[in-house]
């Protein structure tokens, strides 16, 4: 099998490109030793079999960013049939610099001039014929988006697969270093490749002199947000009620009756064990998938550059660039897809800072038991602004912990982002992209989540002598850290069904005060004093949200440490809060 | 000759020099911003926020604090 990589600048329609030419079939891996996943997807071309890896997008070969050494490990490591490289055709004068880096490093390469629309609209002239005799390989001029080009490119490609030649690494040593390429670049494309002196304006400009504005733009970004995360909850509730619907349906039509032969104990282990954590897992699916194609218009629209514009100067003094800020907003409806979605900033470490935060976004699922308690505790003219009041502490933990690790987790300064033309995204490409991060995470995330769910019910069925549970003895033997913040002992075990899930904590709750869910809050009255209820849901916010988002930062650090980093702070700040407010309101009384 | 922060919005200028570590050099020059090129300042920030410059046909943000490095001057 042929091997080809997928280059370019980030930004350039790669990913485009590389969803036309394999469609549905693409597959995210791991590399050995990367802490990236790489896409990958086999095609046909010139009748041989081709695997295409598409690479992080890269500014210079000789660069020192995280995904530059990326990009040079694989290359290194791997030997590759060709390189088919992305550029923008508006932007050769910038872009052709790192496609002389690639040609000098001796891959075999087909150079890709995508975004011909663009180009024509800025009124570029390109010489092709010249551009490809001073480059000595195959250039083609492409509209991705459009499949303008295509016959063209296609021929290239299948030319290029049907080569005898054999596969070679990468010869980094040959490549000239930024300055010459950049001067190179100069001399290949003087008197063949022309912006115009003056660029036309064009809908771009019009539009950002709203968005972009001194103090309108930023209310504006808000009302998007907004309007965003509306649309999240409005298309995403309904589809996930749907789904859990249609399992409890499958579970009673017909799981039930199919395991009714088996022994009680093995029916609840699978039914309230197994079939509890295949739902959980199935109902996050809706949501992810809505957030993967609302998060992909704001990127692919070019309005994410728009927001770091706007919020980069607070962001950055907690040590973050203006793109973290969307998606911890965007932690207020679910932390999942906001943690995959960190994956737009390309440092390492402004990520893994980022995915610190992100745990502390009042999320719906912990929004339910808010509401709930806030509801039993509290006179409704007071409700609203508890409600109020804790999505504030959520923000000032946050914000508190981004200032606490942000020597630790430091960017770079030297912070740059391409602030794009507004496209309109395409909607095959977001689909694709959609299906497969939906289908990455589940497969990550249902193991963890039914170990997770089992766990909690063998806790709660294991009998531990003196018709007591697992479930008792854990809260006996936690009463030092549980006495201290008020918690009662039988709860101990609510906060371990909580750590699995929110969705099912009150549930949970429900079981080990025997009460149906409806005469819930009567007996949480009946059981818990004001403090110690006030306690556990101030816990209940800070600490872990779930095992998903677990799954989620251990699948984006590929970090263990830094995910028990993680999941350690965040229990650690609950204990404290909650400490502070029981002692508190015990002195006070 | 002034640093590119201090520079006015809305005007061209060129780019004189960069005292800038090779890393962030790098990072620079790849948005096309060295030595002698031409650059439009479209727009600044509020509350001391970043730059948005446009060099050729592309447009990018910098932070005040890496164009505070930068020397340029008005082009005529
Ligand atoms: N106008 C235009 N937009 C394109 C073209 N190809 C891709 N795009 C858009 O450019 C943006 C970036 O594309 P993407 O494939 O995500 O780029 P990547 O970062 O290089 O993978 C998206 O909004 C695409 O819809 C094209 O040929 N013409």
């Amino acid at each position: 099998m042929k091997r080809f990589a997928l280059l370019g600048l980030p930004n350039t329609g790669k990913s485009t490109v590389f969803n036309r030419l394999t469609g549905m079939s693409q597959r995210v891996g791991n590399w050995p030793g990367l802490t990236v996943e790489l896409t990958s997807a086999r095609l046909l071309l010139g009748g041989k079999m081709v695997e295409l890896v598409d690479l992080p997008g890269v500014n210079d070969l000789t660069g020192y960013s995280d995904d530059e050494a990326v990009v040079r490990d694989v290359l290194m490591s791997t030997a590759f049939d060709a390189a088919i490289l992305v550029l923008n055709a508006a932007q050769l004068d910038r872009q052709l610099p790192l496609a002389l880096q690639v040609l000098a490093s001796g891959i075999p390469a087909v150079v890709v001039l995508n975004m011909a629309d663009e180009a024509r609209l800025l009124g570029i002239t390109l010489d092709l014929d010249v551009l490809r005799q001073r480059l000595g390989v195959p250039v083609v001029l492409v509209s991705a988006k459009r499949m303008e080009g295509w016959p063209a490119l296609m021929e290239a490609l299948n030319r290029q697969a049907a080569s005898a030649a054999t596969a070679s690494h990468a010869q980094l040593d040959r490549v000239p270093e930024t300055q010459d390429a950049i001067m190179q670049a100069r001399a290949k494309l003087a008197a063949c490749w022309n912006l115009p002196a003056v660029l036309p304006e064009g809908m771009t400009e019009k539009v950002d002199a709203w968005l972009m504005h001194s103090w309108l733009g930023l209310p504006l970004f808000f009302a998007c947000m907004a309007v965003l995360f509306n649309l999240t909850y409005q298309i995403g509730t309904p589809l996930q009620g749907l789904v859990g619907d249609g399992l409890d349906w499958f579970k009673t039509a017909a799981l039930q009756q199919w395991l009714a032969p088996l022994p009680a104990i093995v029916q609840s282990l699978l039914l309230e064990g197994v079939w509890q954590g295949v739902s959980t897992v199935l109902t996050f699916a809706p949501i992810l998938f809505v957030f993967f194609i609302l998060m992909a218009m704001v990127e692919d629209s070019g309005y994410l550059a728009r927001a770091a514009y706007l919020t980069d100067a607070f962001m950055a003094k907690l040590g973050l660039d203006g793109r973290g800020f969307v998606m911890q907003l965007m932690g207020f409806g679910c932390n999942v897809p906001a943690i995959l979605g960190t994956r737009v900033m390309r440092e390492r470490k402004q990520r893994l800072l980022t995915m610190l935060i992100i745990p502390f976004s009042l999320c719906s699922a912990r929004l339910q038991v808010v509401v709930f308690f806030a509801g039993i505790l509290f006179t409704p003219q007071q409700a609203p602004w508890v409600l109020l009041l804790l999505y504030l502490l959520s923000f000032v933990v946050a914000i508190f912990t981004a200032w606490v690790f942000k020597h630790r987790y430091r960017g770079n300064e030297a912070f740059l982002l391409e602030v794009p033309p507004y496209r309109l995204p395409g909607m095959r490409h977001m689909l694709i992209r959609a299906v497969a991060e939906v289908r990455a995470f589940l497969e990550l995330a249902s193991s963890f989540i039914l170990m997770g769910v089992v766990l909690v019910w063998l806790v709660s069925h294991i009998p531990a002598g003196d018709n007591k549970t697992l479930a008792d003895v854990l809260g006996t033997v936690m009463a030092p850290v549980l006495d201290p913040i008020g918690i009662k002992h039988e709860l101990a075990v609510a906060l371990l069904v909580g750590f699995v899930a929110k969705e099912i904590l009150l549930g949970g709750l429900a079981v080990i005060y025997g009460v149906p869910e409806a005469g819930l809050g009567a007996a949480l009255l009946h059981h818990l004093d004001w403090a110690s209820a006030m306690s556990f849901l101030i816990f209940t916010l800070v600490y872990v949200p779930c095992l998903s988002t677990v799954a989620a930062i251990r699948r984006e650090s590929k970090s263990r440490a830094f995910t028990a980093l993680s999941v350690g702070w965040s229990v650690l700040l609950a204990w404290l809060i909650s400490f502070a407010f029981y002692q508190g309101v015990h002195l006070l009384r | 000759m002034l640093s590119l922060d201090k520079f006015p919005p809305g005007c061209k200028g060129v780019v004189d020099s960069l005292d800038l570590s090779d890393e962030a050099f790098r990072r620079v020059a790849a948005f096309g911003l060295i030595p002698g090129s031409h650059f439009n300042l479209t727009r600044c920030a509020p509350f001391g926020g970043p730059l948005v410059l446009e060099v050729g046909s592309t447009r990018f943000l910098l932070r005040r604090s890496l164009a505070s490095l930068i020397q340029v001057r008005v082009a005529e």
